[in-house]
């Protein structure tokens, strides 16, 4: 096989958690640049440090689509980072053959009070486009984004999606031989989505490897063909797409259902939510419900005497940045306000049957007495849904029925088209 | 960057880049030549935001030379403060000496303001981080032709007379100025990232430091012996300058090299310092 255009060779990185610390470490780090030294691997922590990256190691070749799976905080934009160049690894080496672009920030050096037009060169000058080529496929620019008539008129008057398209359209023009993506493409609406996909197909029957980022596993498992899980930093899985998530899923159970993991309220009130879990149509226990199938969401609550009219509110996101609410359920709204009665209980809401597509997700739920007492609440709570009911490309799964009827007495529907 | 070949490999490594110093200068002058037409685009990009969201635009770069020039005029004709009076009218004296001022302010300051300006922007993406002070330079370059239309302009009204026979070295004098004013900015440029209170010093060092420098006042004899000529290069290198553009032939022109030829080597480390901090300083951009 010829030689990897990335080579990832056992990196590390260091980050602090103090921000003047931090500062310091900088200055005194900037000062042993200029000092030469013997070893320059950086491999002691020194104090509040903690290890962003450790013991990463991957090659991808031409044509190849690696996913990086792990939740918030487990390295991967400190990963792309060092990739792209950035920042420099405390340990290990980063082999790069080839020109590397990054659809991690669209429309960089955008500058609200000029025009779409003037953004479109500063912002590909930035990606390292030459004029010559913007100039050529203005058109195309200006076709892709879809901003028309706004081409000359302040960027301040576009609305967001304008602006991401805008900034899509000129990171369209790149031509790498590695792409950086970094969960940009889960904005804008479906149409642009699929426009973005199509042309990032493009790429990849172009020989474009790619390095993705992404929560939505359905778009991990068509687009790649190798994963590497990353974990507090550290690598915990490598290989093929579904192995990794298989891994990655299996971990992650560990980790919400844990004893010492597991979110818990930080309510000292007269109610506290002292476990967050699921259960099956059969109210069995279950790590991660099932798309399709029923779901109870329980809250084991503990109360020091009996309150009567009781919401439970639980709202779903899509794990992620900038991920929209997919789910804002409250007992108040629907008029269920329940009694918790004195001491231990389970408060449950019975989704039947679960309408979120497999993925991962990230939970708040909490315990008040409408309007204003707010007892305890859970946030951050991060779940997968597993596959279960086919749901192809849809954006939530739809229970339904199937079936066709002779033409019988009924009224006959009017054409509405 | 984007011209590199397939073959070319780039490899990232904890070691110091001062490591492989050929390898260092050799990618410095290819991203320094990268550069050019992004470092154009951002200085566009810069002046036009600046000017196009203000209503008094250019009116903003030389304010300060005209009112402390002002300021100073009243209270020297009202005999408030008493200034030796210098053989060029006092104005323009005045006047040229402000514009010089400024314009070392201005290139000590842009630096670390072009730099914090593009924070979120060098934090995600990799770009030649060099066309940021080529930027700079330029919006230095542009307020100096703004506030030199403005001396002109005093020149001409106030009846400078013929100028002086050393008035072709001025364009060197004013370079070196600039140059001068850049070294210091880009050597606080990682620092000044880093520690507002940079940004915040150097506005209060501005102030004092506009005294401790013969920009108002004509320069005293015994400047050009005193070790402050050497200690405050930045007074030897205006006095010098605004000699040369009003008055001719200045005792300071010694000085005035040797800070010069200093300045060369010491813009260099500058260079070098930007390059090899500015990826440790991006690791504590917030992005």
């Amino acid at each position: 096989m010829s030689k990897p255009l990335l080579s990832v060779k056992n990196i590390g990185k260091k980050y602090c958690v103090s921000l003047k610390r931090s500062l310091m470490y900088a200055v005194t780090d900037i000062v042993r640049e200029f000092i030469p030294s013997s070893s320059p691997e950086k491999t002691e922590l020194r104090k509040d440090e903690f290890w962003a990256n450790q013991g990463i190691s991957f090659d991808v070749h031409e044509g190849d689509s690696l996913a990086l799976v792990g939740h918030n905080g487990a390295g991967k934009s400190t990963l792309l980072k060092m990739i792209n160049g950035l920042i420099k690894p405390d340990i290990g080496s980063i082999e790069i053959r080839g020109r590397v672009g990054a659809l991690i920030e669209l429309g960089a050096g955008f500058n609200p009070v000029l025009t779409g037009r003037e953004n479109i060169f500063i912002n590909a000058a930035v990606l390292g486009i030459p004029k010559r080529e913007v100039k050529q496929r203005l058109d195309a620019i200006i076709d892709f984004a879809e901003i028309g008539d706004f081409l000359d008129m302040p960027l301040k008057s576009y609305s967001s999606g304008m602006r991401i398209r805008l900034g899509f359209a000129v990171a369209a023009q790149l031509e790498p031989d590695i792409l950086l993506i970094d969960e940009v493409l889960a904005v804008g609406d479906t149409a642009f989505r699929a426009k973005c996909y199509r042309r990032l197909s493009e790429l990849q029957r172009n020989g474009t490897a790619f390095i993705l980022v992404s929560h939505n596993h359905h778009t991990l498992l068509t687009v790649c063909n190798k994963a590497v899980g990353l974990e507090n930093g550290k690598m915990i899985a490598k290989g093929t797409v579904s192995s990794v998530l298989d891994t990655y899923e299996t971990r992650l159970a560990e980790y919400t259902t844990g004893p010492d993991n597991a979110p818990k309220g930080k309510g000292r009130g007269k109610v506290r939510i002292t476990k967050v879990g699921f259960r099956d149509s059969k109210s069995e226990p279950i790590t991660s419900p099932r798309t399709g199938e029923a779901v109870e969401i329980c809250l084991s609550l503990e109360a020091k005497e009996r309150i009567e009219s009781v919401s439970m509110d639980v709202i779903v996101r899509a794990s992620g940045v900038e991920s929209s609410t997919l789910l804002a359920i409250t007992a108040k709204q629907d008029c269920k306000l329940q009694d918790i009665p004195a001491g231990r209980s389970e408060y449950r809401l019975r989704l039947d049957p679960l309408g979120l597509v497999p993925g991962q997700y990230v939970a708040k739920v909490s315990v008040n007495r409408p309007p204003l007492e707010t007892f305890d609440i859970v946030e951050g709570i991060d779940f997968l849904v597993l596959p279960g009911a086919t749901c192809g490309d849809s954006a939530y799964y739809n229970p339904r029925t199937w079936l066709v009827v002779a033409e019988s007495n009924e009224p006959r529907l009017e054409n509405q088209l | 960057m984007s011209n590199s070949e397939k073959s070319e490999a780039v490899i990232y490594t904890p070691a110091s880049p001062l490591a492989h110093p050929w390898r260092l200068i050799r990618e410095l002058v290819g991203d320094v030549l990268a550069c050019r037409e992004l470092a154009t685009r951002l200085l566009i990009r810069n002046i036009s935001a600046r000017y196009r969201q203000s209503l008094l635009g250019y009116f903003w770069a030389v304010f300060p030379m005209v009112a402390t020039t002002a300021v100073w005029l009243v209270l020297s004709r009202n005999k408030v403060i008493t200034v030796d009076a210098p053989t060029v009218p006092y104005p323009l004296f005045l006047l040229t000496g402000m514009m010089l001022w400024q314009t070392f302010v201005d290139a000590v300051q842009t630096p670390l303001r072009v730099v914090t300006e593009s924070k979120a922007m060098l934090a995600k993406i990799n770009f030649p981080r060099e066309s940021l002070m080529f930027a700079a330079l330029g919006e230095v370059l542009f307020n100096f032709a703004i506030r030199g239309v403005i001396m002109l302009g005093g020149w001409l009204y106030l009846g400078g007379g013929t100028p002086p026979s050393t008035m072709w070295l001025s364009p060197i004098g004013v370079g070196v100025i600039i140059l001068f004013g850049m070294t210091i900015g880009i050597l606080l440029v990682p620092l000044g990232v880093l520690y507002q209170d940079v940004t915040q010093g150097l506005a209060l060092i501005f102030q004092v430091w506009l005294f401790a420098t013969p920009v108002l006042y004509p320069t005293p004899a015994n400047w050009i012996e005193s070790w402050i000529a050497w200690v405050n290069p930045a007074g030897s290198l205006i006095a010098n300058t605004r000699d040369w553009m009003l008055i001719g032939p200045s005792a300071l022109t010694t000085t005035f090299w040797w800070v010069a030829f200093a300045t060369l080597f010491v813009v260099s480390a500058g260079i070098l310092l930007y390059r090899v901090a500015m990826p440790i300083v991006i690791e504590r951009m917030q992005s």
